[in-house]
């Protein structure tokens, strides 16, 4: 009897762990997303919003030399055509997971990562930085690690936020994808965060094969932007240099930061490698400075520090500051908060320029009558400082602003609009005298072609006119001379008049 | 004597012919003088000093504001007005505004959505149009747009709503509509269902059934539920539809009434989320288990609850045959999901708003709206009746179904208090949806809490 139920447990077992043998394994694998947030106070009560297929985390697993760390283990591996992807948002949960994380306190927009990224039996590892946008084809604001690659997270910051738009690299010596050649810049970057006050910074994960040694190549580049030496952004950044001394196996991950120190730059003070030196590269790509006047290539519009009228100077600052309007403990009232704010501008001229031995020296400080901010705001890094009208700056003279709230000090050499516009008659010879018939009317297809171009305002061909007066006519009933005179100004107020002349002919007998 | 007398008198003669004799050309032809068709011009009148207004729209490459502004510049209104373009975001173009405004750095015209209205307004940005402005907008606009678009407001007290100072202005032109609808993949749907009871009992079903990729499993195990939503079921604005068919929505009968939020009211939506929608949508899985989005793009699913701004995914997808149906019913109540707008206002403080009142208008003339459907892909925000007159509206595949299911929407709240709508309504659904032991009138009891801690209100 013994025997018998030991045969039919045997069996019994036989029959239930079949099926399990046989049944194949889903093949799942394992992600790990490194979290860089600018501030590392970020990291406290730093949770995630997730969907797609993972689950969030209350707070992180650690912060390693490069950020939060995020695991997610035994995940299904999926059909290379999937487009599924995991939702995946930084976010600030100080109740942990029973209650909604602090929306006010998010430091991604919703990144979407595929489904794809997992591989059997791996780990993959995902870069992702601080920034305000979601993913998007363009900008998928997440950088995958490849582990069968040696792989270098380059990020690179422009304070000026101007990146031009043939911004890439030149590299060689083993990288997986190398530029076709000089001048022609490989286009890896895309964005991949942004500062606290929105600016972008710009990142890509370049990866290197291993060499027959199964080491590291020897693999270099360069940020440029194609138009030679005067457009490099760096001198030479080395993926060996990146990764540091020691060993290093395929899948580990170097890291290069960069900020713009404008063009020609070949000396690298300007790079920092590895991950633990993200201090010394956010000090100098961030610190607290009065923004350049740039332009945006794209658009045409423009940022950054500059007088856009006579009596106006639009300030912007490289980060964020404190709106004492909102400063609930502040015993001031509005009028005296506005006033407090007011005076951390300071316009001056400037009558000497600054030598080795001698500073420079100012004029008085011109009265300001008000400065414009956005007063409902917590933070504030545009302000509108509206110059006393008997205090207009003169384009002939130079001119600095400095700022000062008692925590940032920064100051900035005013940018004037120095040029008028130009009116161009691009058809008229150099006399610019057209003959139009005596005793017939004018064809209004015989007044000139003219273009308006302004240094700063682009295009004003549509906003040339001709003043009514003396030179604003024409009379072919009339033998003679007949000066047209054409008017346009750009927004500063420069003002530019052009004159060409109708010549009315009686027809030869 | 008589002889020298008659010869002076001859010669005389002669001399007198002579001299009254025209005078001959070399040719022997008479001259003639050039008959004078001149005429006086004064180039001031015809190339007059031009107002410039300043646009803000969101358009990332500029060619569609380019292809209104030329053709805003070829008509009697716009010709004599120079419209700068520049793209900015909605949210940075009210940053924007608060700083540059007032120099006359900023815009003359911005554009924002229906959720940035009240904001806008209480930061003091926007103009309310004169009733002669408004009295035409109405005329073209569509009933939703102008709800959306018009708010009673009490500019002494910043407060929204009834009051005794409160008056009832337009402030913006609705430009573009948009709502949920039921999106359905021909190839599994031969007719979309009218009724949720019918959807879902195909569900049911087909939940049930084996999966088409021959793994054994059924839809459900591979989480291709029959219905899917491209947000999450906890996603208050994809609820609407179901609320509304249930007896809730949010802030009164006029959607403007911060103290009747009225999370009550939705107990028994609460409930058929959690009996009958769940099963036949996440099973037994959370708010947020299934990425619908992917499985109706990859063909696995019939049906999906989706916007307008999904279709462009959906439309470049090959393989993928999709329609648009009505948002079902429930017990024969129709649904009603929100409809939101894109709109454009003129700044308040704009030095230049007869010029920006032009154009403003012009937003909503056939001409731009015909450009904003073939360059935006936007329905435009115009009376159904006038939409027949934009060209490629009626040929499209997909806007004419968007436009139908409009007929059942109601406008999105625009008081500022919606903002404290979301978030709670959301924390009460997931409760209820993901956890079994949750009483659903806790869940509605808390949310309500929450809602007016947020707000403002105080206790109950």
């Amino acid at each position: 009897m013994k025997k018998i139920i030991s045969s039919l447990l045997v069996l019994a077992t036989v029959l239930v762990a079949l099926p399990h043998l046989y049944a194949a394994d889903e093949a799942t694998g394992n992600l790990v997303i490194h979290f860089k947030a600018w501030d590392a106070e970020s990291y406290d009560n730093l949770g995630t919003h997730t969907w797609g297929g993972i689950d969030p985390h209350a707070v992180h697993e650690g912060v390693d030399a490069f950020g939060a760390v995020f695991t997610y283990e035994n995940l299904p591996v999926v059909a290379e055509d999937s487009t599924a992807t995991f939702g995946w948002i930084a976010v600030e949960r100080p109740e942990g997971l029973d209650a909604d994380p602090n929306w006010n306190n998010k430091f991604t927009g919703d990144i979407n990562i595929p489904h794809t990224v997992v591989k059997a039996d791996e780990t993959v590892h995902i870069y992702i930085l601080q920034g305000n946008g979601n993913s998007s084809a363009n900008d998928p604001r997440y950088f995958v690690a490849d582990n069968d690659k040696f792989n270098m997270f380059l990020v690179y910051f422009d304070p000026s936020g101007s990146y031009e738009e043939n911004l890439g690299v030149h590299n060689w010596s083993g990288w997986t994808e190398e530029a076709s050649g000089w001048n022609e810049p490989l286009k890896v970057f895309s964005t991949g965060g942004n500062t606290a006050t929105g600016m972008a910074v710009k990142a890509a994960m370049l990866k290197a094969a291993p060499n027959d040694e199964d080491q590291a190549p020897d693999a270099g580049l360069l940020i440029y932007f194609g138009e030679g030496d005067n457009s490099k952004k760096t001198g030479d950044v080395k993926l060996l240099e990146a990764l540091g001394e020691g060993d290093h196996e395929p899948g580990a991950v170097a890291f290069a930061f960069v900020y713009s120190a404008g063009n020609g730059v070949t000396h690298n003070n300007n790079l920092f490698y590895g991950a633990e030196s993200y201090e010394d590269f956010a000090f100098n790509a961030f610190s607290f400075r009065l923004l350049p006047y740039s332009v945006d290539s794209t658009s045409g519009a423009a940022d950054g520090t500059y007088a856009v009228a006579a009596n106006q100077i639009i300030v912007k600052t490289s980060a964020q500051v404190a709106n004492p309007l909102k400063d609930e403990e502040s015993e001031l009232t509005k009028e005296e908060t506005l006033e407090l704010v007011y005076g951390w501008f300071t316009v001056k001229e400037r009558l000497t320029e600054a030598t080795d031995e001698v500073e420079a020296t100012y004029g008085p400080a011109l009265s300001i009558e008000r400065v414009d901010f956005a007063q409902g705001n917590d933070t504030v890094a545009d302000f509108v400082v509206v110059l006393a009208d008997d205090n207009a700056l003169d384009i002939t003279k130079d001119y600095v602003l400095f700022f000062d709230n008692d925590i940032e000090q920064a100051e900035i050499d005013v940018d004037l609009d120095r040029e008028a516009p130009m009116i161009t008659f691009p058809l008229l010879n150099e006399d610019r005298i057209i003959e139009v018939l005596w005793g017939e009317p004018f064809d209004l297809a015989d007044f000139p072609f003219y273009d308006a171009v302004d240094n700063r305002d682009g295009n004003l061909t549509r906003a040339v006119f001709v003043p009514k007066g003396e030179f604003s006519t024409l009379d072919t009933r009339t033998e003679g001379d007949y000066i047209i005179m054409l008017q346009v100004s750009d927004a500063w107020g420069n003002v530019t008049q052009e004159k060409f002349t109708f010549r009315v002919v009686k027809p030869e007998a | 004597m008589k002889k020298i007398f008659s010869s002076l008198l001859m010669i005389m003669f002669v001399l007198f012919i002579v001299a009254c004799t025209p005078k001959k050309d070399d040719d022997g032809e008479d001259p003639i003088e050039p008959t004078n068709n001149g005429q006086l011009y004064d180039f001031s009148e015809i190339y007059k000093e031009k107002e410039t207004i300043t646009v803000w729209i969101d358009d990332q490459n500029g060619e569609y504001m380019q292809a209104v502004i030329d053709a805003f510049n070829q008509t009697p209104a716009g010709k004599d007005i120079i419209v700068q373009h520049q793209h900015m975001g909605t949210v940075d173009a009210r940053e924007r505004l608060k700083t540059f405004g007032l120099t006359g750095n900023g815009a003359d015209i911005f554009q924002f959505p229906h959720d940035h209205l009240s904001s806008a307004i209480l930061e003091d940005l926007v103009y309310a149009l004169p009733t002669s402005v408004a009295n035409r907008v109405a005329e073209r606009a569509h009933p939703l747009g102008m709800d959306i678009a018009t708010l009673l407001y009490d500019e002494s007290t910043g407060q929204f709503g009834p009051g005794a100072n409160a008056t009832e202005n337009v402030y913006a032109v609705p430009m573009s509509l948009e709502s949920v609808g039921l999106y359905y993949n021909k190839a599994l749907v031969n007719e979309p269902a009218e009724t949720m009871e019918e959807l879902l009992e195909e569900a049911a079903i087909w939940n049930a059934a084996l999966a088409s990729d021959g793994s054994g499993q059924t839809n459900a195990q591979k989480g291709w539920y029959y219905l899917g939503t491209s947000s999450h079921w906890a996603d208050s604005y994809f609820m609407q539809t179901f609320y509304s068919a249930l007896g809730f929505q949010p802030f009164g009968e006029n959607l403007d009434d911060p103290s009747e939020v009225g999370f009550d009211k939705a107990q028994d939506a609460l409930a058929w989320f959690r009996n009958q929608l769940k099963p036949a949508t996440t099973g037994n899985n959370n708010h947020n288990a299934i990425n619908a989005g992917a499985n109706f793009v990859a063909g696995h699913i019939p049906y999906i609850i989706a916007g307008p701004w999904n279709i462009e995914e959906y439309a470049g997808t090959e393989g993928l045959d999709f329609g648009i149906a009505p948002l079902p019913s429930i017990d024969g109540v129709s649904g009603a999901p929100f409809a939101g707008a894109q709109m454009a206002a003129i700044y308040k403080y704009s030095e230049k708003k007869e010029a920006a009142t032009a154009f403003l208008e012009f937003l909503m003339s056939d001409e731009a709206m015909e450009l904003q459907l073939k360059m935006k892909y936007k329905l435009p925000a115009l009376k159904p009746e006038l939409l027949p007159n934009i060209d490629g509206f009626l040929t499209d595949p997909y806007l004419p179904a968007i436009s139908l299911q409009l007929e059942s929407a109601i406008p999105m709240p625009t008081i500022p208090a919606v903002q404290y709508y979301w978030g709670p309504g959301e924390s009460m659904i997931i409760s209820v949806w993901n956890n079994p032991a949750t009483v659903i009138s806790e869940a509605v009891a808390a949310a309500e809490a929450a809602y007016r801690a947020q707000a403002g209100l105080g206790g109950n």
